[in-house]
This record gives C-alpha cells, structure tokens and sequence, in this order.
C-alpha cells in the first residue's frame, strides 16, 4: 500500500465507571488506505464503535477518555488538534452514520434545516445554493420528492428513508472517509441491502474510504475489501475479506464463520456457537482474552498476550499463539455440548 | 435439559471459575443495597427517619417516664406564674406544671427537658410540643401515602389493563380529580370538617381526617403512572409467555406485571408522604389544619412566626426545622429510592 | 386541533361543574346554616326570615344549586365600551394563525401566549360585564366586584412570581445539565432540595423576619415592606416613588411564591437538558462538526425546553396554593387571602365563586399550555 488515509497507533480509549476502569479500546493499530473499504467485525462490548468514537474525538470526558495511542488522518494527528480544527474534520472530511436513524435527527427541526446547516457549515454557501445541494444530495439517495421532503419533519419519514437523509447529510461534503456504524442494524431486511448498496455505489463514485462497523459477517463479506475482527478491545485478525472469510487464523473468527447461515452450503451442517459471553472489560483476564471460550488453549494462552503477527503468505494479520500450528478450516464443529442441546 | 442457567455454557463457566472469574449471580435487592447505600444524603434520610419514627412512637412512653412533660398543659415558676415565651435554658430547676388530683390542684415538678427548647407563648414546653407536633405529620404522611399508593395502584392498574371502557371511565375520573385545585378544595374542607356531625371525633378533630382527605384528593399523579406501567408492561414478552403458559389475569397481574411496576409506586408514594406532610403543615398554619391544642409543626410555625417578629425566635426555629429536616430527608429518600429501583440503571458513569 | 380544543374545553366545563358540586355540598354539609353568624347578632333578628327566602335558604339544596349555577354562568350585563375588545381578540387569534402556520422558534410561540394575555387583558378592562355571583353572606358586597376589585392584585403577585421562577429556573438548570457534576451543579441540586422541601409559609415567614426586620434593624432603612400592596402615603408620591414602593413591596411574597417553583423548574430543566445531551441527534450535530455553543443552542436548548411548558401548567395550581399562603402571610390584598376570610366565616357565595375562578384559571393555562406544546414540538399531533 503507497499511500495511507488513516493511521491508528497503539489507541487505547477508557472509561472510568464505579465498577472500575472499562478498557473499551485497548492498544489498537491499523491502517486503512484511500478509497478503502474496511469492515470492522465482532460482538457488542468489543470496542468497534468506541474506536469509531475515538477517531471521531466524540468521546465525553469526563466518563471516558483517550489515554493513549495516535490517530493519523492524512498524516495528521487528530488527538493533537484543537477544538476548533477537528470541527472543521468532522462531518466534512470525515463523516460518521449511526446506528438508529430513527434517533439521530434532531426532531424539532425539518429535514432541509439539518442538511443544509452541514453544507453551510463547511462549504461557506449562500442559504440559495445551500437548499440545491441539499436536493442534490436527497437525490442521490434516491428520496423522491427531494424539494418537497425538505421542509419534512423527521417523523415523517420511515426508518430506511432516515438513514438515506443520514448518507446525503454524511456524504454531502465529500468526505475521505465514512465511519458507518452498524448503519442497518434497526433497518428491517429488505431495506438493509437497499441501503448497504446505495451507500456504498455513492461512496465509491466520490472515491470515499469506509470503515464499516457491524457484527454482521454476511455484509461484511458482500461489501468490504478488509476486515479487521475485534475481540474484547483488541485486533485478533486483520486480511483481506477472502482470506479472512477462507482461511481463518483466529479461533474465535473460525467461531463467528461457524456460526454462519450460509445459503450455498448444500449439505446440512449444525450451526456451531461460541461457547460462553465475552469477559467483562472490566477485569479482562491475564494472557489472551479469548482463552476462556477457547477450545484450543494451551497452558502459555493464560499468560502471554498474543500479540498481532504477519502470518506467511498474504496481508493477514493474527493474534493467536497456536495459530501457525492449527489449521482451522479442517476442523469442523463436534462440541458435545451442542448436540445436548439440540436433542 | 437441566443447566439452570442455559445462557452460560458447564464449559464457560468451569473455565472461568478456573481463571478466578466469578460467576456469582447477583440479585435485584443486591443491586438495589448497593445502590442506595452509595446515596449518601438517601442513608442519612433513611436513619434520621428511624429516629423520628421511634420518638415519635415513643413520646407517650416518655411522658409516663417523665422524660417530657405533656404537650398542652402551661409550665409555671414558683410563683406560681405562667412561663410564657422562656428562651431556651439546660436547666428546669424551678418549673412546674399544674394537675388536678383528687379535686385538688397540685404542682408538680417539670421534667428536666421542659426548657431546652424554651416555651411558647402560653407557656407550654417547645420541645414537648415539637416532639408531639411529629405524630400529627407522620400520622398524615402515612396514612395519606397509604391512601394514594392503594387507591392509585388499583385505578392505575384496572385501567391499564382493561382498555376500553374501563380505561376511559377511570381515565377520565383521574383527570377529574387532578384538575381539582388541592389547597382550595383541602382548605374548605378543612374547615368545615370540625362541624360535620356525623364523622366519628378522631376524623373531625384528629389529623386522621386530614389525612384522609389528603389521600383521597392526591391519588390521581400515581393512577396515570400505575396505568402507563401496565400499558407498557401487558405487551412486554414475558407477560405473553405468562399468557401463553395458560396463567389467568390475577396471575399475570400480581406475579408478573405488578412487581415490576413496584418502583415507581414506591417512589411516587414516598414523594407523596413528603407532599402531604407540607399541605397539611399549610393547612395547620392557615387555621384549617388539626385542631389544637394537639399540637402540629404548622400550627407552631404560625404560632411562632408571630413571636418571632417580637425577638422570641425559638418555636419557629424548632418547629420549622422539625418539619423541614423531616420532608428533605422524605425527599433524599425518595430519590435515593428513585435511583436504587431504576432496574435500566447498571453502570452509572462518574 | 380545532376538534381538539373543544374536546378540552368540554372536559373542562366537565371538571369545573364536578368541582362545583362537590364544594357546594361540603358547604351544605357544615352544621348550621350560613345564617348563623348573622343570628347572633340581635340587630339582625327580624331580617332573617327575609334574607332566607331573598337567598334562596329554604329550598332543597339541589334547587339552590341549580339557582347559583344559573346565576353564576349567566351574564347580568354585558356591553361594549368601544371597538378595542374586538381588536385585541381579533389580533391575536390573527397572530395565532400565522404563528401555528410559520413556526420558526420556540420565542414565537411564548410571544403567542403573551399577546393572548394582552388581549384578553385589553378585552375585559374595555368591557362592561358582570355576572350575578350573589351578594356576600358576611355583608361584604356584591361577590362579582368584590372579586374583580381583588383580581389585579393576585394577578401582579402571580405574574411577578412566575416571571422570576422562569427567568431564573430555566437557565439556572441548563447551566447545570451543561456542567453536569461541576461544584456549581451539585450546590444547585442540594439547594433545589431544600428549597421544595421548605413549605412555602416557613420561606415567607423566614423572609420577613430576616430581609424586612433585622435588615432594618441593622442597616436602619426599610428596604422591604411586609404587608400590603402599597404604603399608605402612595398617592402622593412621584412617579419613580410610585415605583420603588411597588417594588418595595412586591419582592418578598413574589420570591416566596417563585422561590420552590424555581428550585422545581430548574431541577427539571437540568433533567430534560441532560436527556437531549445524551441523545443521538446531539451526537449526530457534533460529528457534523458543529460548534459547542451552536450544538447547545440551537440542537439542545429547544427540545429540552418543550417540556417546560408542561411542567409550568402543572405547576400552577401549586402557585394558587402558594399565593393563598402568602397574601395571608404578607397581607397582600388579592384574591387568595379574600378566599381565607370568606372560608372563615363560611361565606358561600363568595367561597364558590373563588373556587369556580382558580378552576377556570386551571383548565384554560392547562389547554393554553397544551397547544402551546404542540406548537413547540412539530411530532405532537392532535387527535
């Protein structure tokens, strides 16, 4: 890779609560290149959207804080910036979308206000030219009756037609990079796919990066070029998606493939599950984090923190002690537990 | 399948165990403890309200032991003179009060806490006074928060789990008796209930009819929220699985939805209590409240405010912090409860 | 929304006749009759008979129900003095119109209940109406003008306590949600407390006693009155006298009012401003890359103060209650301490029509608040 959009070292983001400190991100480093498109993959609790947070600099202090680590946009250190210089970052080089479109926009103000305030902001236009951007911008999401929508209130819109007003807002300034954040998760299934497509065709015909935040493998296969899988704060994989998807290094990526439903696997297979919840970020446990769920451990898996390796062959990326030995596309599930289960 | 918790795997949960995670379960009163022991000004409350409850139940024991001497009768020097508007003093050396024994007026000596709080004007003791003046609110915040915590669950609950005409009608009744305006309507009845004839004495004279007058007229706030409870709760999940198991209304009713709607009843009682003990404060010092010479602390306020204005500070001070430390900490309390009870609450942020 | 208004307007009515029963029959229920008082006086013995039948005393309590009804809502005379009423009213239901069709802030829609004020204000000083509420028991005079002589005083203490309560409790909240935890936000949270949790008459007696008496006792000018509305001398004083003694006047039992109606207010706001806070939408004005300031002012400060005008309708009968204490306390010549002395001698007709008026009061600021908060929030809809 020549050349790098966004650079992040050593992240750790940490919130102080009265049960103690919660390490939500805790050393994190990747890169992501222009025009890349990134699927950030693992369960609720695992940091992905903190991460988000953080290179959003949206994190409230005093509740959490950055504590350490850089991240680079452009070779530019947004934690060093002031206030008003990651103002002028956010929402038009970097944009973020949500998780709930239903919440995300402010309900007393019509749609045309919330757009075109983003486009006054950081492009400096009149009010005029702001309201034809604006349409414009309803019109690449493809909302019918973009001049009428605009004096629209939130709640007259449904959910998918929110989300598409939260792409044009992200998107109408052309930003570098999208942050989307599980954007389809509250969305009901047909219009999932709608909305993954048309989000992702605008971001390419703007040459935009996206970092797409979901626990949803399937989407993550279907639409990004990388992915990175994160697993109680930390990286335990990074690939390319075929060869993460094909040759899983990391016990607890071949944990999430298993338990899958795929639709071109013809003959019957039991849906695997990962044994065990994640453990509290609270007191992580010594070592690798994933141990206790791990149906491979070994003794040095409960002391040394694996650390994040070059595996031969590739761009993979593993943080896994056995993994040069396991070859883990040639096992297939057999956990008694399971079958209890199911009879 | 017989793993009690199918949530967490035998295998999870031996592997934690072995890391030295516990797996301990953690219950709601847990939690609960928990949380409203980290309210600091709620334990304060919650003691500072024990001790009231116990003298307060105690005072007519500590009379017959002579600890305190009894709330209406004057206080006299050995001049026999009444002790009107006495600043506070530690001794009572040479006070007495007046009985009439076998026809014969005798005197006896005061207890020895007659003057730590000084006497009112017709020379009772304040601090007798202050300590009965505690019965009348707490027999009113108490019988008037029972009131609107039964009246308001059963309206609250019936509507919210009869829609339709049932809901409607009591809806409405509930509006109704909100859109009375309470210190207007309280004051006339107030006033007019000494001269009802047929209500028994104590409810005419006592704080028990104030109380109940309290309670029938403030149940409406705890009804609507009762009903937005069970609105909320008869769609929720388990109440369907409780259905489809075949269980009948009284059992959803009372074993699933009605424990879950225990916290905003508890807290909005406890808000009531305090509410009630202030309205008929203000009842007592407008004249329409408990009729004396059962002392109340509005009563003494009003008394005392007028002393005050003449340099004698002590009735009001006493009798108005009593009543004012007694309704902050009802408050912390229902606040701290309000905290502790919000089940949505896990991990508050510092 | 017109639909919606005259169903309001019906509960109300609803509300107000079942307010009107239930303390006509209290009044009923009282051991003698309302003539007791006037039987002890030997001089009035021969006109008993005659006031008994002239009021209607003999009749079951029913018909004398009905007959008071009757008479209460049925204007004795009504007449124009000029065109203004009809401006005044015209105007602002002009100006509601246009308001409810181009709302652009949460300002224009105060400025709508405002004028509203203004014009019903304007309407009934240029108009000639009177209604026949009876004459007073205790021979104070025909009740309607009794009432109506005491109004402006009661309204002035009102609006004073109301303003002060809003324009110090609103912000002060705000202030806090904005610098949740600050020193500052605790100290205003632990006071709010005791301020609600200080009855009303311990705050206006504890004022007078420290801001009227010992400060002047120490300072040796009277800076505070506590009681009356005006001192006797008011006449004679200048215009800026005139004023000052107002003033004089006026500051203590409007904080007495305003003081726990603020510590609620400002709870409140502080609340709801920390919901907004914490909601999506804020975030998603952040990540746009908004200013703080902008963020807070515009995204924040409007959705957290909607509910504030449902708090201020709630919050109303409260301060009635409030002003009833405190005009007793400070002599403050309204209406609130004219229902004390009518309720003392069980004055009937006088008790009822105050009741009837703080209903009326109740249910028109509750309907006022309810559009209001439509106009406020664009998701209310009303059907």
């Amino acid at each position: 890779m020549t050349e790098t959009l966004l650079k992040v070292e050593d992240l750790r983001t940490y919130f102080s609560t009265e049960e103690g400190v919660v390490r939500a991100v805790d050393g994190i480093s990747f890169e992501l290149a222009p025009g890349e498109r990134r699927g950030i993959v693992g369960e609720s609790g695992s940091g992905k959207s903190v991460t988000a947070m953080s290179i959003m600099r949206l994190i409230e202090p005093p509740a959490g804080e950055i504590v350490t680590g850089t991240i680079e946009f452009r070779g530019e250190n947004l934690l060093m910036l002031g206030d008003d210089e990651m103002q002028k970052i956010r929402g038009s080089k970097i944009a973020m979308i949500f998780q709930d479109p239903m919440t995300a926009l402010n309900p007393v103000y019509t749609i045309g206000d919330q757009l075109m305030e983003t486009i006054i902001l950081h492009q400096g236009v009149s009010a005029a030219q702001a309201r034809d951007l604006a349409i414009q911008a309803l019109e690449d999401v493809q909302i019918p009756n973009p001049e009428g929508k605009l004096s629209e209130y939130p709640h007259q819109f449904s959910g998918g037609m929110r989300q598409r007003v939260m792409i044009a807002m992200g998107l109408s300034c052309n930003p570098d990079l999208l942050i989307a954040d599980e954007p389809t998760t509250a969305l009901d299934v047909t219009t999932q796919a709608q909305i993954m497509n048309l989000m992702l065709k605008l971001a390419a015909e703007r040459d935009t990066a996206v970092l797409l935040i979901t626990h949803d493998l399937g989407v993550v296969a279907g639409f990004c070029d990388t992915v990175q899988v994160m697993y109680a704060g930390g990286i335990v994989e990074f690939g390319t998606a075929d060869e993460v998807f094909h040759n899983p290094q990391h016990p607890y990526t071949w944990g999430l493939l298993g338990s899958m439903t795929r639709l071109d696997e013809v003959h019957k297979k039991r849906l695997h599950s990962i044994a065990g919840a994640p453990p509290s970020v609270i007191d992580l446990p010594i070592g690798c984090r994933f141990k206790p769920r791990c149906e491979f451990a070994i003794d040095k898996c409960g002391k040394v923190l694996p650390m994040l390796q070059d595996v031969e062959g590739g761009s993979q990326r593993v943080a896994c002690h056995r993994a040069e030995e396991l070859d883990l596309k040639t096992f297939t599930v057999t956990d008694d537990e399971h079958e209890e289960v199911a009879s | 399948m017989t793993d009690p918790d199918p949530g967490i795997s035998r295998h999870a949960v031996d592997l934690a165990e072995a890391e030295g995670l516990s797996i301990e379960p953690v219950t709601q009163w847990d939690l609960f403890s928990k949380r409203l022991r980290r309210h600091k000004f709620a334990m304060i409350s919650t003691f500072f309200l024990i001790f009231l409850v116990t003298v307060v139940l105690a005072a007519p024991a500590m009379q017959n032991a002579g600890w305190i001497d009894d709330p209406t009768k004057n206080l006299f020097d050995d001049n026999e003179r009444i002790m009107r508007n006495i600043p506070p003093r530690a001794s009572s050396e040479n006070v007495f009060y007046k009985k009439v024994i076998d026809g014969r007026e005798v005197l006896l000596e005061a207890s020895p806490t007659a003057l730590i709080m000084g006497t009112d004007t017709l020379g009772r003791s304040v601090f007798t006074r202050v300590i009965y003046g505690g019965r009348a609110s707490l027999i009113v915040g108490l019988v008037a928060g029972f009131l609107v915590a039964s009246l308001g669950t059963i309206v609250g609950s019936l509507a919210g789990f009869y829609p339709g005409g049932v809901d409607q009608s009591l809806m409405r009744f509930t509006d109704l008796v909100l859109g009375l305006p309470l210190l207007p309507v309280a004051i006339v009845v107030g006033r007019i209930l000494p001269e009802i004839e047929f209500l028994p004495a104590f409810i005419r004279q006592g704080p028990f009819g104030i109380a109940m007058l309290l309670g029938l007229l403030s149940w409406g706030g705890l009804a609507r929220i009762v009903r937005a409870e069970f609105l909320s709760l008869r769609e929720k999940e388990f109440v369907e699985a409780a259905r489809a198991a075949g269980a009948g209304d009284s059992r959803i009713v009372f074993r699933h939805i009605l424990p879950n709607a225990m916290s905003p009843i508890i807290v909005q009682t406890t808000l009531v209590v305090g509410a009630a003990i202030v309205i008929e404060a203000a009842l007592s010092f407008l004249g329409f409240g408990v009729k004396p010479p059962t002392p109340t602390w509005g009563a003494m306020v009003s008394q005392g405010g007028r002393q005050a204005v003449r340099g004698f500070w002590w009735e009001m001070v006493f009798s108005g912090t009593a009543l004012v430390s007694t309704v902050l900490a009802i408050n912390f309390l229902g606040d701290g409860l309000r905290d502790a009870l919000d089940p949505t609450q896990t991990i508050e942020r510092k | 929304m017109l639909a919606y208004i005259i169903r309001r307007l019906v509960y109300g009515v609803i509300t107000l006749l079942a307010l009107s029963m239930i303390v006509f029959s209290l009044l009923q229920m009282t051991g003698g009759g309302p003539l007791d008082r006037l039987k002890l006086n030997p001089r009035m013995g021969p006109y008993i008979d005659t006031l008994t039948e002239l009021w209607g005393l003999d009749q079951p309590a029913w018909r004398q129900y009905l007959t008071w009804l009757k008479n209460y809502t049925t204007p004795e005379t009504i007449a124009l003095q000029n065109v203004l009423p009809v401006i005044a009213i015209g105007a602002a239901i002009g100006l509601t119109v246009l308001m409810a069709k181009f709302m652009k802030s949460q300002w224009q829609g105060l400025l709508v209940v405002g004028v509203w004020v203004l014009a019903l204000w304007i309407a009934i000083s240029n108009t000639t109406i009177k209604f026949n509420w009876g004459t007073s028991f205790s021979g104070a005079g025909d009740v309607w003008n009794l009432v109506f002589s005491r109004a402006g005083a009661t309204f002035r203490l009102g609006l004073t306590a109301l303003t002060l309560a809003l324009i110090i409790g609103v912000p002060l909240g705000i202030y806090q949600a904005v610098r949740q935890y600050s020193f500052f936000d605790q100290l205003g949270t632990v006071g709010a407390f005791f301020a609600f949790s200080t009855p009303i008459f311990i705050i206006g007696i504890g004022l007078q006693i420290v801001l009227a008496l010992y400060l002047e006792r120490w300072t040796g000018v009277k800076i505070f009155y506590v009681t009356g509305m005006n001192s006797p001398g008011y006449s004679d004083l200048s215009a800026i006298g005139k004023l000052v003694d107002t003033v004089q006047h006026l500051v203590l039992p409007a904080v007495s009012i305003a003081l726990i109606s603020l510590a609620g207010y400002a709870r409140f706001q502080r609340s709801s401003m920390l919901e907004v806070l914490h909601s999506d939408y804020l975030r998603t004005a952040k990540a746009k890359g908004l200013p703080r300031r902008k963020v807070i002012v515009k995204h924040a400060l409007r959705n957290a103060m909607i509910p504030v005008v449902t708090l201020v309708s709630l919050d109303l009968a409260f301060m009635i209650g409030g002003a009833i204490i405190t005009e007793s306390i400070f002599g403050w010549p309204g209406i609130g301490r004219l229902y004390i002395l009518a309720i003392t001698t069980i004055d009937y007709p006088l008790v009822m029509a105050i009741v009837m008026v703080i209903g009326m009061g109740l249910v028109l600021m509750n309907i006022i608040a309810d559009i209001l908060y439509g106009v406020l929030d664009p998701r209310v809809r009303y059907d």
